[in-house]
């Protein structure tokens, strides 16, 4: 793997930057710690110095500055390798005293070298450094200047202890930083892999949940719970596909054996007619399926959502009842309406496909159950929501097909020989969902019982 | 009638305008939308017929120009399987009746005839009247010979309906959306169980039979002379 690609790898991305900010961070507290400690030290140097000159400096006067010249004298000859330089001149910069002779004037403090200094006595380590200061005095001037290597150790210790400290530390971090950088990589690929698996059709692998419930995790639930529902759809759809495939096929062969039939056997045209006629009622049949399927699909895509207006569930079902009442007493069964709510139902709803949705459960009623069935229809009220019962007596749906009835195309054994296209329900399920209403079937012990609970407005 | 059809699938055009002319309709044919705007609003059709789906200009975009023009003349449109929004978007752009292909012919001629201006016709009707049958609109009164015969509301809406097309056929697709506001097809016998009880309340106690079924069509209001 190329350093390019690395920094491309988010976990190692971040603990590079951490690492950085680390170890920028001790790097400045080291600088600072070292100017303060320098800047000390150095200031001490400079009161030792003007301690000392202060002290030679009394000796300052008509009558004692021949003792000042003797003391000075004295003290540059009393040490080898001195760890101080002393120079005393006239008014006129003429030596007359000290272990150093020529330091240029100034009135500031000067950093002198070992080396060009011009010693009178012994010289001594050559790469030593004296801080020193001219004091003006009333018949000349005097240098002091003391040796500076305790500024030089301390820094170069400070210099080591820096050293020491950061490698100390950045191991540590680093090592830290490449671990969890390692582990979160990790994580990240096992999410990527059955992605990438995903991706190339292999629709049912999962990403692993590594138990620690953080939010990778909440991240891995949630993408599996959406390649779950994903799996879900595409099976329906290869489902559906299937199942269309198959309704189509028993109305198309019939209707490819009815016109071969009349080709062969009609004799006039009045038998013609009747083979086409029948023919004709098979193709409305396949259509109707084709519309059905396609309202289903539009419905579900939600393009009505925003046509919903107030409706009132009352005075839409007992339309409802109104027209179905003498069709099922036609069919030998009784139909009634009850609402048990007394001010308007108010929900908001696409009127049309509500009308669709009722008359829909209440065919299934009058064409599956026998006759004598009582079929009803009631509205009910609960908190928030419009409850809507249509219940018969007939022979009901075991509860293990309760689920199965929603699903496109599917059809319960006992109702293949009737017609319908096993859309009805699902178109039920649409529109409910279109209205956020929830749709539920329930033991009527005995019949079958369809619950619709509306949202109310 | 003079008509005017818009439609740009070729087969669907032969089909319809053939038809419309072996009933005596005189048809003309356009498939482009643009050409159809300037020929509906320049010259006087009884009814337009026209394509959802048009090269050229959308079918809703004809039917408003149309409108802006200033033009009343009935346009029925064709929309396509499964357009649960075609429909609302068509009558909303001023369309006045629709039709789902694929359809029966037979279903097209009777909204035709249905749609088509009926030249005599003076202001809106209060008073129709089939032989001895007579509806009167405003006070919701029926009499067949002079004696008051009593409908239910849904009754008396679809007897309407049938008055109102008297001598034309009304299909049962019409009846389900004029009648009960039904925009699909019932699985059960909803229509013929409404005829069959405004049959017995207004037919069968006069022994002379007014409401007709036509096979394979729908139903008509005549007095059969």
């Amino acid at each position: 793997m190329t350093v390019r690609n690395l920094f491309k790898r988010t976990p190692f991305r971040l603990a590079a930057t951490f690492s950085l900010f680390f170890i920028t961070t001790v790097l400045a507290l080291f600088t600072v710690i070292y100017l303060v400690a320098s800047a000390r030290l150095v200031s001490d140097i400079r009161d030792r110095v003007r301690t000392n000159i202060d002290s030679l400096a009394v000796l300052d006067g008509d009558r004692t500055f021949d003792d000042l010249v003797t003391v000075v004298a004295e003290e540059s000859e009393s040490v080898r390798d001195p760890d101080f330089i002393v120079e005393l001149v006239d008014k006129n910069g003429k030596f007359l005293a000290g272990n150093v002779r020529g330091v240029p004037e100034s009135n500031q403090w000067m950093t002198l070298k070992r080396s060009s200094l011009n010693f009178t006595m012994d010289r001594g380590e050559p790469n030593d450094e004296f801080l020193a200061i001219w004091k003006p005095l009333a018949k000349g001037r005097l240098l002091v200047g003391s040796d500076n290597s305790e500024v030089k150790q301390m820094k170069s210790f400070l210099l080591k202890l820096l050293a020491y400290g950061l490698l100390a530390m950045s191991v540590p971090v680093v090592l830290c930083a490449i671990y969890f950088a390692r582990q979160t990589q990790h994580r990240i690929d096992a999410f990527a892999n059955p992605l990438a698996r995903v991706s190339q059709g292999q629709i049912e692998a999962r990403v692993p949940i590594s138990g620690l419930e953080d939010d990778i995790d909440q991240l891995a639930v949630q993408v599996n719970g959406m390649l779950g529902n994903l799996q879900r759809l595409i099976e329906n759809v290869n489902q559906s596909s299937s199942d269309i495939a198959h309704d189509l096929k028993k109305p198309v062969g019939r209707l490819r054996q009815r016109l071969d039939g009349a080709r062969r056997k009609a004799k006039d045209r009045a038998e013609f007619q009747a083979a086409l006629d029948e023919a004709l009622v098979d193709i409305d049949s396949i259509t109707e399926t084709f519309d059905a399927l396609l309202r289903i699909t539009q419905i579900e895509a939600g393009a009505r959502k925003d046509r919903l207006v107030p409706v009132d569930l009352r005075v839409l079902l007992a339309d409802v009842h109104d027209v179905y009442d003498i069709v099922a007493e036609d069919a030998g069964n009784k139909f009634s309406y009850k609402s048990d709510v007394e001010s308007p139902a108010s929900i908001r709803g696409d009127p049309e496909l509500l009308v669709q949705l009722f008359a829909n459960l209440v065919e299934n009623a009058i064409r599956h159950c026998p006759s004598g069935t009582q079929i009803g229809l009631r509205l009910l009220e609960s908190t928030g929501a419009y409850n809507v019962h249509v219940s018969d007596t007939g022979p009901g749906i075991p509860s293990t097909e309760r689920e199965n009835v929603f699903r496109r195309l599917y059809r319960l054994e006992r109702a293949r020989s009737t017609d319908g296209s096993g859309l009805g329900l699902s178109l039920v399920a649409a529109i409910a969902e279109l209205h956020g209403a929830k749709v539920s079937l329930a033991d009527n012990t005995p019949g079958l019982r369809v619950e619709v609970s509306f949202p109310a407005a | 009638m003079r008509l005017l059809l818009l439609e740009d699938d070729a087969n669907t055009a032969a089909y319809v305008s053939k038809g419309l002319e072996e009933e005596g309709h005189t048809v003309d044919h356009l498939a482009d939308g643009r050409d159809a705007v300037a020929k509906a609003i320049g010259e006087d059709y009884d009814v337009i017929i026209l394509d959802r789906m048009l090269p050229g200009l959308d079918g809703l975009a004809i039917i408003k120009t149309i409108r802006s023009a200033g033009r009343r003349v009935p346009v029925l449109f064709l929309t396509a399987l499964g357009g649960v929004d075609d429909r609302v978007e068509g009558l909303d752009a001023g369309g006045d009746d629709y039709l789902i292909k694929p359809f029966a012919f037979s279903e097209l001629l009777a909204r035709v005839n249905a749609l088509a201006r009926r030249p005599h016709i003076k202001g809106e009707e209060t008073r129709l009247k089939v032989g001895d049958l007579e509806i009167d609109l405003v006070s919701r009164k029926v009499t067949r010979g002079g004696v008051a015969i009593d409908l239910q509301p849904r009754e008396f809406r679809l007897l309407e309906v049938l008055m109102r097309n008297r001598g034309r056929v009304v299909t049962r697709t019409m009846l389900l959306e004029r009648v009960w506001s039904f925009h699909f097809d019932p699985k059960t016998s909803v229509v013929e169980t409404h005829i069959s009880r405004l049959r017995a309340k207004i037919d069968k106690p006069y022994g002379k039979e007014l409401i007709h079924t036509i096979r394979g069509s729908g139903y008509t209001v005549n007095d059969g002379a």
